[in-house]
């Protein structure tokens, strides 16, 4: 059987779908039912006066239970190490998972991950007993100093989060593949289409995560459910082995010749 | 400020409490429900099991946290 290996944790779907954004919390639960993922990315924010999701996580944590499927929090919003460490805790309470999302950013205008403050905090959270998922940059040897660090999964950016325009980078993401062959990759932001989703399973990445191409489109159900189908398509397509391309037409059919000597 | 109170900040908003009171104690008299809320003191996380013993200091900024949809 081909499974997802989460830091032990075996998942036969290998779409990773974020909670963000849907027009109401029913929505959201049909997205995550039709799309069968096993593993819904959350959030925590500080708490302000009056404030609340509207029932948003309540819907999730019901449709989760129901599906089998996990919680993966995430420390979105963090801009240091010592932010994502000390948000990790929290999360880790608050879900009471050891499985962490790292994000900590960079810059903001394009929400790139910060190499090193992400390393840091990775580092400090590995010897805490978490289990982190890193997002990170499609860069080969910052992904091999969080390899060395202990993270197990790596999930580089195929594009700006929110921004949709898919893989950005093949190369890139081709060279990590090549050169990390035993290590789970996932591509996390940047996915708009299910084509994109296709491209990145068929470079070999182990898993996708999306959130706003699901969350955004006009009938949210039906983009997840298109999203778990091309997923599980493109990752047998994978394992089936893709023909080599060819620079010239190769006949398909095998014909002795042209059909009639005339002409 | 009497001398017996201090003055810390509960996300935010500006608060007296008694000197000696534990974080605890401060989340019980706000009604909050603390179990569902992470905590953290001057940006350090202070787990549950640790804030009874969490004794608050003047100037303390205390902020919780909730879980929420995300990506």
């Amino acid at each position: 059987m081909d499974t997802l290996h989460l830091y032990g944790t075996h998942l036969h779907s290998r779409l990773l779908l974020g909670s963000a954004g849907y027009p109401s919390p029913s929505v959201l639960a049909e997205a995550i039912v039709a799309s069968a993922t096993q593993v819904v990315t959350v959030g925590l924010k500080r708490t302000l006066a009056g404030d609340g999701d509207n029932g948003f996580l309540q819907g999730v944590l019901q449709t989760l239970r129901a599906q089998g499927a996990r919680l993966l929090p995430n420390t979105a919003g963090c801009r240091s190490a010592r932010e994502a460490v000390q948000l990790a805790r929290m999360a880790r309470e608050l879900y009471d998972t050891r499985w962490i999302k790292l994000e900590v950013v960079g810059d903001e205008y394009t929400l790139q991950p910060d190499p090193w403050q992400l390393l840091e905090a990775a580092t400090i959270l590995i010897a805490e007993g978490f289990q982190v998922f890193p997002y990170c940059t499609d860069d080969l040897v910052s992904c091999q100093r969080l390899l060395d660090a202990g993270c197990e999964v790596l999930m580089p950016w195929g594009a700006p989060i929110g921004s949709g325009q898919g893989l950005l980078n093949p190369w890139a993401l081709r060279t990590l593949r090549e050169r990390l062959p035993d290590t789970v990759l996932i591509v996390d932001a940047g996915i708009g289409a299910p084509s994109h989703a296709a491209a990145a399973m068929e470079l070999g990445f182990d898993a996708v995560l999306l959130n706003s191409a699901v969350a955004h489109a006009s009938d949210p159900a039906l983009m997840a459910q298109a999203f778990g189908q091309v997923v599980a398509g493109a990752r047998a397509g994978y394992r089936a082995g893709i023909m080599a391309p060819q620079a010239m037409a190769v006949a398909s059919t095998p014909v002795t010749g042209r059909p009639f000597l005339i002409g | 400020m009497k001398p017996d109170q201090i003055s810390v900040r509960l996300n935010g908003e500006a608060l007296e409490v008694a000197r000696g009171s534990s974080l605890d104690a401060l989340l019980a008299s706000r009604n909050i429900a603390a179990d569902s809320m992470a905590s953290a003191r001057n940006g350090e996380f202070v787990a549950r099991s640790a804030r009874s013993a969490c004794l608050l200091a003047d100037g303390d900024e205390i902020t919780l946290f909730m879980p929420i949809v995300g990506g």
